[in-house]
């Protein structure tokens, strides 16, 4: 970055400006040099990206605790013990009690593997879903877009309250109906997005080339024209995560999240809410995991993106 | 770097002016035609003499016609702007529309004097004409739309009848106004608790001439119509209410608020700030809440505020007495004595409730004093070990060998979660069965509640009336509030012999022996706690009552700073 | 383009059709009526309330006569509101939600894309690290949290603002902020992971090379080219937020839309459900339809009113 920073609307140079460049060309040409495929490419400029790293470790660590967590402590997350209600975080529970005396610590990490499951693959279909019908809107434009269009606008605008009323009706209640109950409307907003990017990009000179060159409808949209809106679809991504999992606790309140004596995040927060004025921790260590979570997914998230993204320098 | 800078700065400014912008349009938009913000302000600044007394509904009353009421909200906004035939006063029924009543020798025909200084609020006198519409317009089974609570005029000659469309016409309901002062009623059953039924809101009167002349008088405050000690002054749709003193109120020497401000918080933990920031001065039930770890330390603490007492309401869990293996009795009573109350009230509700082993809660009349304390409580112990006998004989009677894996349902809301929680863990500690807690969303629960797609299901039932007889008439075999599938024969016969007599002694030991059917022999339901009234209530506030259902009466309330 | 917005105007219609047809037969399909209640009524004064609502009728009746009142625009009574038109209860609560909304609306796109250009600028910088895990915060802590925790620290310790109610200016600071925490970090995010694109482009480079200054690049070239997904973004959120949350509705005791829509499912009032329902998909698709026509007032070479492809 510091290269492109002269400012040449001034007529004089100043020295200061200049900083000496940490790698010299030559470093530069003799890196790219070394012949790697794209996979290796994209790897290797991940690795470098020490921010993402970090991310990477946060992450592996708080999976390790979602698997191992619950069974670390000689408290499991379900049994009852009205005599230890409300205890703050001690070398015996070690992140306290809830209302019920259940220990906080195997809820947690119990919760963990819920929500991150429930978040991931929701977050998945709606990307998958919402990019596929996002491009096509996008690239096609014309009647598919206008019936496509519509459709998604009729689907978001049913009222979500009764899809889900529905679904816990006919369905019951698991896991993949919770996904599935989220999965309905969660893809749109993605597909909206991606649907305004691609509107944009299909324009440019690119895509243009490509397209006399030969280049397939298919071809130009996964090769040229999602790779270049990687940005805000992993921005979106990132949303779509937490909002899973809150939505994961809205859906328990209609009987379609998961129930007790199971534990979620969203759940475990929403209780908490009731008593967070007496007994913070049982907000606090919920709701702190989550924040970690998804800031570690974020900066990871931007670091897969500048990765894939061969225009951009680390 | 300086460029980026400025721009920087640029856009901090930019951002700032924008805000700062919309800040000040929206003040120009908002500050006209906003009552409830200038009497809050009125509160705050007026000092002690304000005679203000404000309250939280939680939620927008469905709707202030006494014909179509049915729920707490409401009726906590018309006690204080209705009256009828007798009003409530330290449990007792006092004559208030009525100067006088008469009684017949057999209970079945009452005669009753109207108060010649009764006002309606548009200046026009209470009439018996007024009662005697009122009650047939909510009986009318073509009323616009019908009274779903119609039912509680029931009591009356022929009213069934006439609401179900089975063989009366509206001149065969047994109510009449003589002349406009003169109103008889006549009853299907002798109803020993029938004075105390006229203070409750299906029997209020309505103005017959507004009535009648527009339908959808109720809608709005310009053109309601009251007889009670308080009009309704302006009615903010889900924002507020307010009421003021009636003037040609024939008690009004009594009434010494000059307003009741009802506000719609419809979130637990605003409503606790709000009565923390003085913006309230009545928090919790009826028609609020307190939060539950909140309660439980006000209760620890002996907070001077907090005002508790016992609420003649039942919670309990309903077993579908028609499915395996809830349809064996041993099975039933092993649920039953599985479980820990005193546990339960103490360490999850919090809020000064009693373990329940009876179904009819105390506050309930008996023959001379409390029912719960003339009929005994022993239909069954608790007991763990027993318990998991029972089940293992029931379970064979069944030819089963083990407990299957059943759903415990609720709805959101309330401590129905932890009750569950605490109470399947019990079942699974004490009788080593799996449990499945399971929300289901309310309505989606009613229905399978009422069309028994349930195992257990959590239940709660409070009085219509302080008589026994409004716990134990609901058992009856199909019964429009049994949802258990429970039939008894020796039951039904009982209700019926209680029905039919005005001999309090002979109707409360047929009730009580119903009881013992209902519980200590068939354990058609699991009794858990009979639950109370908790509220907090400012200092300054005196005289606001609640009676034995819980009900508030703030109509004789004043302030005291 | 006249005969554009008529082509979409028709087809907003008919997905509105479409959409009516949908929420009926849905309403109908899952369990429980607007008379249930914890105490069942009996069956007789039941059946007086089914047969006044027609509800006894076959389904495709009921269809039919829902569909000859919805094109009288008559939208009906609630059926839980008792003597209040849906139209009433709509006008109502919308006043409300849209002036709380609009002012969360300007607030997020402002606060948001200036925070994200400022990121972007500084890409990887301190300042961009610090906005970045404020706008993660924002994204990761919801806002029943955020706004149960706001009003206790600043209405009720502090003291700064009313507990709830919209009767001042000053009443619209928390509710707002609730709104708008979630729209500001995510259209921060958005705004500079789309700026930081749009900066390594080679047009601004260009642009750069000809020597314009950085504010003019920043405004005509970049910000133009990088506002697209953030305007995606606003379309649905604008109707999102002008009818109202349930949540910030029911912690700062706000009469809006949002808490009578999710009132009138759980209540099972039909005609509320569907008068609001409509009334909403009608403002998303014309947000929407003002979103496409943004597209091509932002980048011209987006052709809205011709057929791609």
């Amino acid at each position: 970055m510091q290269t492109t920073n002269v400012e040449t609307n001034k007529g004089n140079i100043d020295p200061g400006k200049f900083a000496k460049l940490e790698k010299t060309p030559k470093d530069v040409v003799e890196s790219g040099s070394k012949s790697r495929s794209a996979g290796q490419e994209i790897l290797y400029r991940l690795y470098t990206n020490s921010w993402a790293m970090v991310s990477l470790g946060i992450l592996l660590v708080i999976v390790f605790f979602a698997i191992f967590g619950p069974s670390m402590s000689e408290h499991n997350f379900y049994s009852n013990n009205l005599d230890a209600q409300n205890l703050a975080p001690s070398g015996d529970y070690w992140f306290g009690t809830d209302s019920l005396g259940r220990d906080i610590w195997s809820r947690t990490w119990k919760g963990a593997q819920i929500s991150l499951t429930v978040g991931l693959v929701a977050a998945l279909a709606d990307l998958l879903i919402g990019v596929l019908m996002g491009g096509m809107m996008g690239y096609f434009g014309g009647k598919v877009d206008e019936i496509l269009n519509r459709f998604s606008e009729v689907l978001y605008a049913i009222p979500y309250l009764l899809v889900v009323i529905l679904v816990s009706v006919v369905l019951g209640s698991n896991m993949w109906t919770i996904i599935l109950a989220m999965t309905i409307t969660g893809w749109i907003n993605m597909s909206w997005i991606v649907r305004g990017q691609i509107m944009q990009l299909k324009n440019q000179e690119y895509v243009l080339a490509a397209r006399s060159m030969g280049a397939g409808g298919f071809h130009i949209v996964l090769r040229h024209l999602i790779p270049n809106s990687l940005g805000p679809i992993i921005v979106t991504l990132t949303l779509s995560v937490p909002s899973a999992i809150f939505a994961e606790a809205f859906l328990s309140f209609l009987g379609l999240g998961v129930q007790s004596p199971a534990a979620s995040w969203g759940v475990m927060i929403n209780d908490a809410m009731k008593t967070w004025k007496y007994f913070p921790w049982q907000l606090l260590f919920p709701a702190g995991l989550l924040t970690i979570t998804m800031l570690a997914f974020n900066i990871f998230g931007d670091g897969l993106r500048d990765a894939f993204d061969p225009k951009m320098k680390v | 770097m300086k460029a980026k800078l400025t721009l920087l700065l640029v856009l901090v400014v930019a951002t700032v002016a924008i805000l700062s912008g919309c800040g000040n349009n929206n003040s120009g938009g908002n500050t006209g035609g906003n009552t409830a913000g200038e009497n809050a302000g009125e509160a705050s600044n007026g000092g002690g003499a304000d005679q203000v007394f404000r309250m939280n509904l939680s939620s927008e009353p469905p709707t202030l016609d006494p014909a179509l009421m049915q729920d707490q909200v409401s009726s906590t906004v018309m006690s204080g702007l209705f009256e009828g035939l007798t009003r409530m006063e330290n449990g007792e029924a006092v004559n208030a529309m009525a100067e006088d009543i008469q009684v017949s020798e057999d209970g079945l025909k009452y005669t009753f004097k109207i108060r010649p200084d009764a006002k309606w609020s548009n200046g026009d006198a209470v009439t018996a004409h007024d009662f005697e519409y009122s009650w047939k317009r909510t009986l009318d089974p073509n009323l616009n739309p019908p009274a779903p609570y119609a039912y509680q005029l029931y009591y009356i000659k022929n009213a069934e009848e006439y609401n179900t469309g089975k063989g009366a016409t509206v001149d065969q309901v047994g109510v009449k106004a003589i002349d406009d002062s003169t109103l008889e009623v006549e009853l299907k059953n002798p109803t020993p608790y029938f004075k105390s039924l006229l203070s409750f809101y299906t029997y209020y009167p309505v103005n017959k001439a507004v009535v009648s002349a527009n339908p959808a008088w109720a809608a709005e405050a310009a053109t309601y119509v009251s007889n009670g000690p308080f009009k309704l002054e302006s009615w903010s749709h889900s924002d507020s209410i307010d009421l003021v003193p009636f003037e040609n109120y024939y008690g009004k020497a009594d009434i010494k608020l000059s307003k009741v401000h009802f506000v719609m918080i419809s979130d637990a933990n605003t409503e606790s700030n709000m009565y923390d920031t003085e913006e309230l001065d009545w928090s919790g039930k009826p028609t609020g809440s307190i939060p539950v770890e909140q309660l439980a330390m006000l209760i620890q603490d002996k907070n001077p505020e907090l005002v508790s007492q016992p609420q003649a309401s039942t919670y309990y869990y309903n077993f579908n007495n028609t499915k395996k293996p809830f349809n064996n009795v041993k099975v039933r009573k092993a649920l039953a004595m599985a479980i820990d109350r005193k546990a339960i009230v103490e360490k999850v509700t919090k809020g000064n409730e009693i373990p329940a082993y009876g179904f009819v809660p105390p506050g309930i009349h008996g023959v001379n004093g409390d029912f719960r304390d003339e009929v005994t409580t022993e239909y069954f112990k608790e007991d763990p070990a027993e318990a998991k006998k029972l089940l293992a004989e029931g379970l064979a009677e069944e030819g089963m060998t083990a407990m299957p894996e059943f759903e415990l349902s609720y709805n959101e809301g309330g401590l129905h979660k932890p009750v569950a929680e605490a109470i399947a863990d019990m079942w699974n500690k004490n009788l080593g069965i799996t449990v499945k807690t399971q929300t289901v969303e309310w309505k989606v629960f009613l229905q399978n509640r009422t069309s028994l797609a349930y195992d257990v299901a959590r239940a709660g039932w409070g009085a219509d009336y302080n008589d026994p007889m409004t716990y134990i008439d609901m058992w009856i075999t199909g019964g429009g509030n049994n949802d258990t599938g429970f039939s008894n024969a020796e039951y039904d016969k009982l209700v019926k012999d209680a029905y039919a007599t005005s001999d309090q002694q002979a109707r409360v030991d047929a009730m009580a022996k119903a009881e013992q059917i209902l519980i200590g022999d068939n354990m058609a339901i699991m009794p858990i706690f009979y639950s109370s009234v908790n509220t907090l209530v400012k200092p300054y506030v005196k005289n606001v009552t609640i009676d034995y259902k819980g009900d508030i009466d703030y109509t004789r309330a004043y302030i005291e700073k | 383009m006249f005969r554009y917005v008529l082509r979409k105007s028709v087809n907003i219609v008919l997905s509105l059709f479409v959409l009516a047809t949908a929420t009926f037969f849905l309403m109908k399909a899952i369990p429980g009526d607007p008379f249930m209640q914890e105490k069942n009524v009996p069956a007789a004064v039941r059946e007086n309330l089914i047969r006044y609502y027609g509800f006894d009728k076959p389904l495709w009746h009921q269809y039919l006569i829902y569909l000859k009142n919805l094109l009288q625009l008559d939208l009906g009574m609630s059926m839980r509101q008792q003597y209040q038109s849906v139209v009433d209860i709509i006008s109502r609560s919308f006043k409300y939600s849209m002036q709380l909304g609009l002012v969360a609306i300007v607030v997020s796109v402002v606060v948001g894309i200036a925070v994200g250009l400022i990121a972007a600028l500084y890409n990887r910088k301190l300042i961009d690290r610090l906005i970045m895990l404020f706008a993660t915060i924002g994204i990761a802590v919801p806002n029943f949290v955020l706004a149960t925790l706001a009003q206790y620290y600043f209405a009720n310790k502090l003291r700064w603002f009313h507990v709830a109610g919209l009767h001042g200016p000053m009443d619209y600071v928390l509710p707002t902020l609730a709104l708008s925490v979630l729209p500001i970090a995510f259209i921060a995010r958005l705004t500079r992971s789309t700026m930081i694109e749009v900066l390594s482009a080679d047009y601004i480079r260009t642009a750069k090379a000809k020597g314009l200054g950085s504010l003019t690049i920043l405004i005509r070239h970049a910000l133009r080219n990088g506002l697209l997904p953030v305007v995606s973004y606003v379309g649905p959120m604008t109707a999102n937020i002008i009818t109202g949350s349930v949540v910030v509705e029911s912690i700062f005791g706000i009469a809006g839309l949002g808490k009578f829509f999710t009132d009138s499912v759980s209540n099972r009032d039909y005609t509320l459900i569907m008068g609001i329902t409509l009334f909403y998909a009608a403002i998303l698709m014309f947000s929407r339809f003002i979103t496409d026509i943004a597209y091509a007032l932002i980048d011209p070479r987006i052709k809205i009113s011709k057929k791609g492809g």
